[in-house]
């Protein structure tokens, strides 16, 4: 059985430094990582990741701009997304339900079950 | 030839006419002649061209021109009319400035029927240079058509331009025409002289007197047995035939007429015929005379009249034998000749009326003047009466003598004809009947009086039963119809002997029974008046008076008042007869009075209970009466003055005395009622208000006599009045200087009411919100919820609370919080809201951005959360317990974003405090250049490392400032400079003072206008610069210019906020010039403070330090 592969896009280095390391260490999935919209939409492309952790607030290039991309993009729009967000707010909760997302993971996540909350979301068994 | 004076004076206008005509004609040819000549065209274009002097022809031309007889025109051929004289614009009726407009043409100025005539002449104009006149029409400005004669003639340059000449025919047609009207006349007139010539039966002769030549009809010869041609046309032919005994007579009648004596020539004279008969002819005529009286001729007309001449002589031969035979009758007669007028009368007859034959002059007036005025007339009327049906004149007449007695006359009378039927003269006889008149007279008399007299007594007698009848008839007409009831009796025999049938409708009772039944009319009367109306009826039965007031009891029950009352009526001996009586009802009266005094009593009650007096006020006698509550209201004892309008007056209050006097005196003058309120001081010196009211009272001739009225205290109701409008300003005052909004509905859910707030709040004028208005300011999308929750408050009555926006004219929202609550009357009915409305505009706005602030906080806490909680927990599973190095790793990590975590939280910390405004500042005089090296020393590593410059230019100034602070917002500005400045480059620190002279400056910080020095920081750099739209949000919360920043360069986001608290807190400025890509420049100002020159004496110090390189 291959390992997952997966991208996650955050403009914060670290973050991305944990979640790769968690998935990486923890469940030995191939962890691609992003710090820009635009860096994340060239990977998407070039190395056609299983699904995509993607971050909201990014400078430049928000995630849902990078979601649209994506989603009208025909090599990438097969790729499932999920939001990785600070944002918990109500408001922000009615604005991801309009988007066609897989599902919505909040900061900061249980490094332990992050493998298995992304499993369920996207149905992987 | 006959006498045609008309055919005469016609043919002179006529001759005249055709000169006129011809000369204009021949006016006309010479000029167009004058024009079809080469040299006068020539001349005539020179003249047009360059004005040259002209020459004798030209000035025939010119004289004609200016002399208006005819008028002239130059023209083009098209139509246009170029030039044209006075005569020509009078003839078309248009002025100089119309015809130089182009207004008039010559084409347009011509009716239709007459253009093919123009196109004949122009064709002409062009082949011949000259066309022939030629009558046409011209059209008048006001529409007439002017009939004119034209010629024209084509000027040779410019080629297609004319001179035309133009005379006005419009006098000749107009006489033409009357010419021929009156040739139509004469010949009318000469057709019907012929006519008459024929047609009548007398011969006509025409003479003319100057030449003797008479002209005799055919009629006339005829007459004599000639043939027209034995007969010449001379006065010869009728003076040879005139009897030689009447020529005489008959030419000096002639003379006399000429003379105008008479005004016809009428004569009977004889006339040879020729036959050698002479014949009776009765020749009329009249002359015709010149201006100065001379005969011209004369007309007339030749009647034979021998028959009746024959008939005269046979008459009177006749007459000479009855006269003879009447003599003897003592009978007179008449003649009267109708063809003279002359009245004959016999001997006998001028006896009859009293006057001599000698005296008589045989004239019909005299006759008329001897008959009594007053039957003149119908022998007049009788003798045409006889004229016309042809019947024997008969009538009896009166005449008066000289010596006035009157006398009757018999007349009979009878005319006599000619055998043509015509009446030529009556005779009569008359005979005086004065003593069968009188006879006749005295038996009329006799006759007349007797018919009088028994017509008189006939009349007595038929008036008498009329008045007797009339007199029945009146007494049953009132009886049966009176309301009351009419009652007599029989007091001998107690009996009644009428009841008028109103009984059965007073008494509801029938009145026949009554009649047998003398006792039972007590039946019907109350009870309780029943012994006292039987004992007085009893006494009246042996007086005869009586007079009762007395109730009825009616079988329905109904109580009614009757009035009785009887009078007596006695035989001529004095003894009582009868009684008769009228009982009328009088229960109205008697319920009216009874409601007058419930009336008066309820009056009486009101005006003591409103402590009123009622007063009356005869402005005619100046008196007045007040009842005993008045002189109480005014202050008076009652009684103890006379009361009069004077001390009306005086009563009153000396600030409404004036006004009092003027009132009452306007409405006496206007006849109004009055309605005055005014205050009286009473002796204790208390006020009391009063009010009176009163109406005008007139006298029988309709004058104004006075008023009367009623006086009322209505003090109460003053204060009463007074504490309404203290309350209603009161609260009104609240309301309008309320700082919430208040409204006011009513049941309907219509706006009454707002108060100013209110409608600052609403964006509406107090107008506008009344009814439904005030919804038109609600903002479109809160209006639908609104009107629902709005709709169900009115509906359960219910008050209700709403947040929602109004949108103002200009476009701005305000938010407003609604609360209402409904009104309920005494009686629990809902009668409409009451509501408040707040600006809460302001507070959504803090709430948005607390919102706003807690949502970001949030995220910005999360962020280094995650990295920690993420690092920690993948430690704490060990399954990096074989990888030390990323262990490691991740152990930095969570010690890089706690740090990070622990900025944040004292920043959050700081800035909460900064803006509690419970945070106090502790301030203290410190050096500006002090704070300066202070805070590049704590960045003096950071510098280093970026390889970074720092530049400082101090001044040695002291402020009043918190240094811990100033020296945390200039360390914060140095670090962001440094943050983005590129390794090697430079960043600068300076101050200054600014605004010396208290004035504001144009470097002074834009955000604020500070009027007094200041010490002005400024931090510079070459970095990337601040986008412009970020130049304004860049001091609010986490408004970095790059939300990554934060991570990247370790900031929180809210560096900046901080700096614009703390140097708000001091009472200075802060703000930013950037140009992107070139480096920013961030400032501040702090106030120096008011001595802040002797404090800078005292520390004398170099005032400009060379810059520090650091």
């Amino acid at each position: 059985m291959t390992p997952h592969k997966i991208l996650i896009v955050d403009d914060e280095e670290r973050i991305q430094e944990v979640v790769q390391m968690c998935l990486e260490m923890l469940n030995g999935w191939q962890v691609l990582t992003a710090g820009s919209g635009q860096e994340a939409l060239h990977q998407a492309v070039s190395d056609r990741p299983e699904a995509i952790l993607l971050d909201v607030s990014m400078p430049d290039m928000d995630g849902f701009s990078v979601l649209h991309e994506l989603q009208t993009t025909p090599l990438t729009q097969a790729i499932p997304v999920i939001f990785l967000t600070a944002k918990v707010q109500p408001a922000d909760h009615s604005a991801f339900a309009k988007s066609r997302i897989a599902g919505v993971i909040h900061k900061p996540f249980d490094p332990v079950t992050l493998a298995s909350q992304i499993c369920e979301l996207l149905h992987w068994d | 030839m006959t006498w045609e004076p008309n055919t005469c004076s016609n043919g002179l206008v006529e001759l005249a006419l055709m000169l006129t005509l011809l000369s204009a004609l021949l006016l006309v040819f010479l000029v167009v002649m004058l024009l079809a000549s080469p040299h006068l065209s020539r001349t005539l274009q020179r003249r047009y061209r360059v004005g040259d002097p002209w020459h004798q022809t030209e000035g025939q031309v010119e004289r004609l021109q200016t002399a208006n007889i005819i008028g002239i025109l130059r023209a083009n051929l098209d139509g246009a009319i170029l030039d044209g004289n006075d005569e020509f614009l009078r003839l078309l009726g248009y002025s100089r400035e119309e015809l130089h407009q182009g207004t008039v043409r010559w084409d347009t100025a011509t009716p239709l029927e007459y253009s093919a005539l123009d196109t004949a002449a122009i064709a002409q104009l062009r082949h011949r240079g000259v066309c022939a006149p030629y009558e046409k029409e011209l059209i008048h400005r006001n529409g007439d058509r002017i009939p004119v004669l034209i010629g024209s003639a084509l000027l040779e340059e410019p080629g297609d331009q004319c001179i035309a000449f133009v005379l006005d025919l419009s006098r000749q047609k107009q006489t033409e025409a009357q010419l021929r009207a009156s040739q139509e006349a004469l010949r009318q007139s000469e057709e019907r002289w012929q006519l008459a010539l024929r047609g009548n039966n007398d011969g006509i002769w025409d003479w003319n007197v100057q030449t003797n030549e008479v002209f005799f009809s055919e009629r006339w010869k005829e007459m004599l047995g000639y043939r027209n041609e034995e007969v010449q046309n001379s006065l010869e032919e009728w003076s040879k035939r005139v009897h030689p005994d009447d020529l005489g007579w008959v030419t000096q009648a002639i003379q006399d007429h000429f003379a105008q004596k008479t005004p016809y020539y009428i004569t009977e004279h004889r006339v040879l015929a020729k036959d050698g008969t002479y014949k009776w002819i009765l020749d009329r005529g009249q002359v015709l005379l010149d201006e100065q009286g001379n005969p011209i001729r004369m007309v007339g007309s030749h009647t034979d009249v021998s028959d009746r001449k024959q008939a005269e002589q046979a008459l009177q031969e006749s007459e000479t034998r009855l006269r003879l035979a009447l003599e003897a009758a003592h009978m007179g007669t008449w003649t009267w000749d109708l063809v003279t007028g002359n009245v004959a009368w016999s001997q006998q007859h001028a006896e009859l009326f009293g006057i001599s034959l000698d005296h008589f002059d045989g004239s019909m007036e005299m006759f008329a003047s001897c008959v009594h005025p007053e039957d003149l007339q119908a022998i007049l009327d009788e003798i045409d009466r006889a004229m016309v049906e042809r019947d024997d004149y008969h009538h009896e007449f009166r005449i008066i003598w000289p010596d006035g007695s009157i006398h009757w006359i018999e007349g009979k009378g009878r005319f006599f004809y000619n055998n043509r039927g015509e009446p030529l003269v009556m005779r009569g006889a008359i005979v005086d009947i004065t003593v069968r008149k009188q006879a006749e007279e005295v038996i009329r008399q006799t006759n007349e009086e007797l018919e009088r007299r028994v017509a008189e007594r006939t009349r007595e007698l038929e008036a008498i039963n009329a008045q007797l009848r009339e007199s029945e008839e009146k007494f049953r007409q009132l009886a049966e119809t009176i309301q009351e009831v009419f009652w007599m009796v029989d007091p001998i025999h107690h009996q009644w002997i009428y009841i008028s049938p109103a009984y059965e409708s007073i008494w509801a009772r029938d009145r026949h029974t009554l009649l047998h039944q003398f006792e039972d009319w007590l039946a019907g009367v109350h009870p309780d008046d029943r012994e006292q109306v039987r004992a007085s009826f009893v006494h009246c039965l042996s007086h005869g008076q009586y007079d009762q007031e007395y109730r009825l009891l009616w079988p329905t029950g109904e109580v009614r008042w009757v009035h009785d009352r009887g009078f007596p009526v006695y035989t001529e001996d004095g003894q009582l007869h009868r009684i008769t009586g009228i009982a009328e009802d009088i229960t109205v009266r008697k319920q009216t009075e009874e409601a007058l005094r419930a009336s008066k009593q309820r009056l009486s009650i009101a005006l003591n209970a409103a402590k009123a007096g009622t007063w009356e006020w005869h402005s005619d006698t100046n008196q007045a009466f007040w009842s005993s509550e008045n002189y109480r209201l005014l202050g008076y004892e009652p009684g103890s003055c006379e009361a009069s309008y004077d001390r009306w007056l005086e009563a009153i209050h000396p600030d409404d005395r004036t006004i009092a006097d003027r009132y009452v005196q306007s409405v006496m003058a206007c006849g109004v009622d009055l309605n005055f309120e005014y205050r009286v001081s009473l002796p204790n010196g208390s006020i009391r208000w009063l009010n009176d009211i009163g109406q005008i009272i007139y006298d029988e001739q309709g004058r104004i006599k006075g008023m009367v009225g009623i006086q009322m205290d209505i003090t109460d109701r003053k204060l009463a009045e007074e504490a309404i409008r203290r309350n209603e300003a009161w609260f009104r005052t609240l309301s309008e200087s309320s700082p919430v909004g208040v409204f006011r509905m009513n049941a309907q859910g219509h706006c009454i009411y707002t108060n100013p707030r209110c409608q600052t709040i609403g964006g509406f004028s107090f107008e506008e919100a009344l009814g439904e208005g005030w919804l038109k300011f609600i903002h479109p999308e809160d209006l639908p919820s609104m009107m629902e929750e709005w709709s169900r408050a009115i509906a359960q009555r219910t008050g209700f609370s709403k947040d929602l926006r109004y949108l103002h004219r200009d476009g701005t929202v305000c938010w407003g919080r609604l609360h209402t609550a409904p009104i309920q009357s005494d009686v629990n009915d809902c009668i409409g809201h009451v509501g408040t409305v707040e600006d809460i505009t302001l507070t959504r706005e803090v709430d948005r951005m607390k919102s706003e602030f807690i949502s970001v906080v949030s995220h910005e806490l999360r962020t280094p959360l995650t990295s920690i909680r993420g690092s920690l927990g993948l430690l704490s599973t060990g399954a990096l317990a074989n990888h030390p190095d990323k262990a490691q790793r991740m152990i930095e990590i969570a010690v890089t974003d706690t740090e990070r975590l622990v900025r944040l939280v004292n920043d959050i910390l700081d800035l909460e405090r900064l803006e509690s405004g419970k945070f106090i500042l502790n301030k203290e005089l410190c050096y500006a250049a002090d704070l300066m090296q202070r805070a590049v020393e704590t960045l003096r590593a950071i510098a280093e490392r970026e390889q970074i410059q720092i530049v400082v230019t101090p001044t040695q100034v002291q402020v009043l400032a918190s240094a811990d602070h100033i020296i945390q917002t200039l360390t914060n500005l140095l670090s962001n400079a440094i943050k983005f400045s590129p390794p090697g480059s430079t960043v600068w620190l300076s101050a200054e003072i600014q605004n010396l002279d208290g004035e504001s400056s144009a470097a002074s910080p834009p955000s604020t206008a500070i009027t007094m020095p200041y010490v002005l920081f400024t931090v510079a750099d070459r970095g990337r610069g601040i986008p412009p739209d970020k130049l304004e949000t860049i001091f609010g919360r986490f408004q970095q210019v790059d939300a990554s920043d934060s991570r990247q360069k370790g900031g929180t986001g809210l560096g900046l906020a901080i700096c614009q608290s703390i140097i708000h807190q001091h009472g200075g400025a802060i703000g930013v010039d950037s140009t992107p890509g070139q480096g920013s420049c961030f400032y501040f100002s702090l106030p120096l403070p008011s001595d802040w020159q002797r404090l800078s004496a005292a520390n004398s110090c170099p005032s400009a330090p060379p810059p520090l390189p650091l």
